[in-house]
């Protein structure tokens, strides 16, 4: 056998994906721990240069979403926050548009490849 | 990017023709569901706890508009966005909704395709929004 193939029977678990490498072998049933994790502060939009937050992150969710009330249709009004599903995250995959005169939330979670993901320090 | 949960019977599924990932013949539908997704016994959307159907959430879920090219050897399944808008009470009358999982909604048992942990629970209260964004694709296959 090439060596170089033989895995651990850890390792060999851990590769059928995320699930199995972050969490072991789990049941129907098993709640697991919570992952997520802050990525970047709470900031208002408005603090941000303009074009910084990708308009596909809010355009169809919120300016063009008939179903929400007015407030939260401008985005440029709400504060923002970026988290991570789970601390090995290379980059932040949720972002949290806070409206400032409802206090309602709109989460946007990037499940793809190939697209920006916004980040920031504090402003 | 959240990470790419397979559930491995899909790669059994796609040779078999039982869901089909290129064009846009097949329907893909994502789903919210509670549970999370045991990747070798979860085979079809049937086997998981979806938020209730209610509130702004449809069982089954919503059409990703799916849609596979093929550049070279390589296969892009790219989707649209789906918002998900909380409308008379929380989304799916739920507090407790964790998981998006895809299926083929064409295949004879909605068989999952793949699945991704959004890391903590979440309740989207009326008015409120979720939405559930792939970028420039879902995945490739080579």
């Amino acid at each position: 056998m090439d060596p170089k193939h033989m895995q651990s029977p850890n390792e060999a678990f851990a590769a059928l994906g995320p699930i199995a490498k972050r969490h072991g072998r789990i049941k129907k049933g098993d709640v697991l721990p919570e992952t997520q994790v802050a990525a970047c502060p709470r900031v208002r939009m408005a603090d941000l240069p303009k074009g910084w937050i990708p308009a596909r992150l809010y355009e169809k969710n919120l300016e063009q979403n008939q179903l929400i009330a007015g407030c939260c249709r401008h985005p440029e009004n709400h504060d923002i926050e970026a988290r991570k599903s789970h601390p090995d995250e290379p980059a932040p995959d949720i972002y949290i548009f806070h409206c400032n005169e409802c206090s309602r939330k709109h989460r946007v979670f990037c499940v793809g490849t190939g697209d920006e993901r916004p980040m920031w320090d504090a402003v | 990017m959240a990470t790419y949960t397979k559930y491995e019977h899909t790669i059994e599924a796609l040779l078999n023709a039982e869901v089909d990932a290129f064009g846009t013949t097949n329907t893909w539908k994502v789903a919210i569901h509670t549970d999370a997704p045991v990747v070798g016994t979860d085979d079809e959307l049937a086997d998981l706890t979806q938020i209730a159907g209610n509130n702004g959430y449809t069982t089954g879920g919503e059409d990703v508009q799916n849609d596979g090219t093929r550049a070279a050897g390589t296969v892009t399944v790219a989707c649209q966005d789906v918002v998900w808008t909380a409308s008379g009470g929380n989304l799916g009358s739920s507090t407790t909704g964790r998981y998006f999982a895809v299926h083929d909604d064409t295949s004879t048992t909605d068989i999952l395709i793949c699945d991704h942990d959004y890391g903590a629970t979440f309740t989207v209260a009326s008015g409120e929004t979720m939405t559930w964004n792939t970028g420039a694709s879902l995945f490739t296959a080579a």
